[in-house]
C-alpha cells in the first residue's frame, strides 16, 4: 500500500486537501475521477493525467527478466552443523526460503531450533533473529549447551549472545510490527517460534481475523524471503480427528515409521501453500529423547525421506 | 437501411492497427488460438501450478526458429514462488544448444512484476494499460495466484464470496487490458471457492484443474462443458511426457 506523500504530490497544500477527502493511498487517487480531482487539488485536467501518469509509473515497479537472471542469487546454503538434518535439507538451510518445523507439543522443536542457531553462530558468526511469541526463550539452556558441547567460558558466552537478538511478542500485531522493523537487514536469519501461539487466539470466532493478520504476516515474509532471508517457522501438530486423509501413503508411512498416530499441523490449509519446506516431527514412543524428522512437502527436495536425532544436554545432533 | 456508430478511442484505433503476437499453441493443454480469453488453473500445493506458468512463459518467450512464439509476457507475482533459475533450465531443455546471448534474448521478454498487497496491485494493473500501449511484444499476462491477498482483504472491508473476489479481480484486471486482445492466465488454489455452487463463473474461458495422485500427475482441461484429461510427469527439467488419458 502506498501512502501520498510529498515528493509524488507536488506540495502540502494539495496533500491536505486530498487527505481531508479520504484520499490517502496512490490507489485511492487513481481511482477518482479526474474532474473531481482537479476541484480537491486545484489543477487542471491536464496536469491532474499527468500526475496520474507519473503515480501509476513510480509506484509500480518491473523487472526485466534477463536482470532478474543477471542479479539472481545463487542458492546458498547455510549449514544446520547437525550432520544427518544437512544430509536430509541437501545440504542445510537455503537462502530464500520458509522452512516449517512441525511436530506435536515437547517433541523438540524449540531445542532444535537452539542448537541449529548456536551452531549457525559458531560457524558463521552472523547474526540470528529469534521470534520468541511464549517468553519461553531459555538463556540458560543455551548456556546448558555452550559449555557442554563447546567448553566455553562465560566470556566467549557473552560474545556468542550479543550475536543473538531475540523478540519477544506478545500477540500477532506485536509480530506483524516486529517482522516490518526487520525489513532493512540484509539477509537475516529468522527464527519465529511459535506461529500457533498468536494465531490460535483468533480461532473460534466467527470472523476470520486471524487469517487477515496471517495472510499479513505471509505478504512480510514472503517479501523477506525476496531479500535472501531464511525463515524458520515453528508450528505446532495436533492429533488428526478426521479419519480421512488426502494422502492415504503419507498416513501409512508414518505410521510405519514412528508407529503412533497421525498428526496435523494447527495451522492448516491456509499456511500449507507458504513455507517452501515442511519438516514434520515425532516423537518415538520407546525413546523419548529421540525426533523423527521427516519431509512432508518441499519445492526441492525429494518428499517422503527420514532422520532421527538425539537430544540431550550438548543440544540436538 | 440502418447505419451503426462506433466511436473509438485513440488506443483502440491503435489497438486495432498493432498487430500483437498471436498465443497458438502454447501448450499440448492449450493448442488453439486463445485471443483475449481467460485461463483458469485450479490446484493444490505442489501440484505444478507455478512450474505450468514457467513452461507457457518459456514456450512464449523462445524464438520463433526455435518452436517458440517469439512474444513478450508479463508475470505478476503475488505469491513469490516464481523462480528464474527453473526458468533458464526449461528453457535450456527447449532449445537444445542455447548458449548466453540466446538466454539473454528470451529473457530480455519477459517482464516480472513483485506485488505484496492489493492497493498496489490495483496500481500495477493501470500501469499495464501503458506499458501494453508502449509494449507491442507483449502477447500473454499471467497473475499467480489471485487468491494470495484475499484473507486482508476480505477483513478491510473487501469482498467475502470467494468467487465474486476472483471475478472482480479478473474483471479489474480484464478492464485495463479489455483493448489489447491479450489471453489471461491466473492461479488459484483449489480450495478458494465458494461452497453450494458448482464454482460456475462463466466469464473464465477455459479451466485447468491440476491434481497429484498416486498414479501421478493429472491435468483436465475444461472448455464449453468438454473435459480433457491428460496425464503428465515432473522432472528437474520440468513438465514431460504430456499425454491424453481416456476419462475415468
Amino acid at each position: 500500500m502506498i501512502r501520498l506523500k510529498v515528493p509524488l504530490i507536488p506540495n502540502e497544500n494539495i496533500l491536505n486537501n486530498l487527505f481531508d477527502k479520504n484520499i490517502f493511498t496512490v490507489n485511492d487517487f487513481l481511482q477518482k475521477q479526474s474532474s473531481d480531482l482537479q476541484n480537491i487539488c486545484k489543477l487542471q485536467c491536464k496536469e491532474i493525467t499527468k500526475l496520474k501518469d507519473i503515480l501509476t509509473i513510480k509506484c509500480s515497479s518491473s523487472i526485466n527478466g534477463y536482470e532478474l537472471y543477471l542479479n539472481r542469487s545463487i542458492p546458498n546454503f547455510v549449514q544446520t552443523g547437525i550432520h544427518k538434518l544437512d544430509n536430509l535439507l541437501g545440504g542445510g538451510l537455503m537462502s530464500s526460503n520458509i522452512y516449517e518445523f512441525c511436530g506435536p507439543s515437547s517433541c523438540g522443536k524449540t531445542q532444535l531450533n537452539y542448537s541449529i542457531l548456536l551452531n549457525i553462530i559458531m560457524n558463521t558468526k552472523r547474526d540470528i533473529i529469534y521470534i520468541d511469541s511464549r517468553k519461553k526463550f531459555s538463556v540458560n539452556r543455551i548456556k546448558q549447551i555452550l559449555k557442554n558441547k563447546y567448553h566455553l567460558t562465560n566470556q566467549d558466552i557473552y560474545g556468542i549472545l550479543k550475536k543473538l537478538f531475540v523478540y519477544s511478542v506478545s500477540d500477532i500485531y506485536c509480530c506483524i510490527t516486529c517482522l516490518h522493523s526487520l525489513k532493512n537487514k540484509t539477509e537475516p536469519i529468522i527464527f519465529i517460534d511459535s506461529l500457533p501461539a498468536i494465531y490460535l487466539s483468533f480461532v473460534g470466532f466467527l470472523k476470520n481475523d486471524g487469517l487477515c493478520y496471517l495472510n499479513h504476516i505471509c505478504s512480510v515474509l514472503k517479501y523477506l524471503c525476496k531479500r535472501n532471508a531464511i525463515i524458520v517457522v515453528t508450528n505446532l501438530a495436533v492429533k488428526n480427528c478426521s479419519p480421512i486423509t488426502n494422502n492415504v501413503n503419507e498416513e501409512v508411512h508414518y505410521n510405519q515409521c514412528t508407529n503412533q498416530l497421525d498428526f496435523k499441523p494447527a495451522i492448516g490449509k491456509y499456511w500449507f501453500h507458504v513455507p517452501n519446506t515442511r519438516l514434520m516431527f515425532t516423537t518415538i514412543l520407546k525413546n523419548k529423547q529421540q525426533i523423527c524428522i521427516h519431509i512432508s512437502k518441499s519445492a526441492y527436495l525429494s518428499l517422503n525421506e527420514n532422520c532421527i536425532l538425539q537430544i540431550d544436554d550438548c543440544g540436538v545432533s | 437501411m440502418e447505419f451503426k456508430y462506433q466511436a473509438e478511442s485513440g488506443l483502440q484505433l491503435l489497438q486495432r492497427l498493432v498487430a500483437r503476437p498471436v498465443i497458438k499453441n502454447l501448450s499440448p493443454l492449450l493448442s488453439d488460438e486463445l485471443t483475449s480469453e481467460i485461463i483458469e488453473i485450479i490446484g493444490n500445493a505442489s501440484t505444478g501450478k507455478t512450474l505450468f506458468l514457467t513452461e507457457c512463459i518459456a514456450k512464449c518467450i523462445a524464438p520463433q526458429h526455435h518452436n517458440g512464439l517469439d512474444t513478450g509476457v508479463v508475470y505478476i507475482d503475488l505469491d513469490g514462488q516464481f523462480d528464474i533459475t527453473k526458468l533458464v533450465t526449461v528453457i535450456k531443455r527447449l532449445i537444445k544448444d542455447a548458449d548466453e546471448e540466446l538466454v539473454k534474448s528470451c529473457l530480455k521478454k519477459l517482464t516480472l512484476i513483485n506485488c505484496y498487497d492489493s492497493p498496489t496491485l490495483f496500481v500495477i494493473f493501470q500501469k499495464l494499460k501503458l506499458f501494453l500501449a508502449e509494449d507491442h511484444q507483449v502477447g500473454l499476462v499471467i497473475l499467480d495466484s489471485v487468491s494470495a491477498n484475499y484473507w486482508q482483504d476480505s477483513i478491510s472491508g473487501g469482498e467475502k464470496h470467494m468467487d465474486t473476489y476472483v471475478e472482480k479481480m479478473i474483471s479489474l484486471l480484464k478492464i485495463c487490458l479489455k483493448d489489447f486482445k491479450v489471453p489471461i492466465i491466473f492461479t488459484k488454489q483449489s480450495y478458494f471457492q465458494s461452497k453450494h455452487d458448482d464454482s460456475c463463473l462463466d466469464f473464465i474461458n477455459r479451466r485447468i484443474l491440476l491434481q497429484r495422485l498416486d498414479s501421478g500427475y493429472y491435468a483436465t482441461v475444461s472448455k464449453k462443458n468438454i473435459n480433457i484429461c491428460y496425464k503428465f510427469t515432473i522432472d528437474a527439467y520440468g513438465i514431460s511426457n504430456i499425454c491424453l488419458q481416456s476419462k475415468q
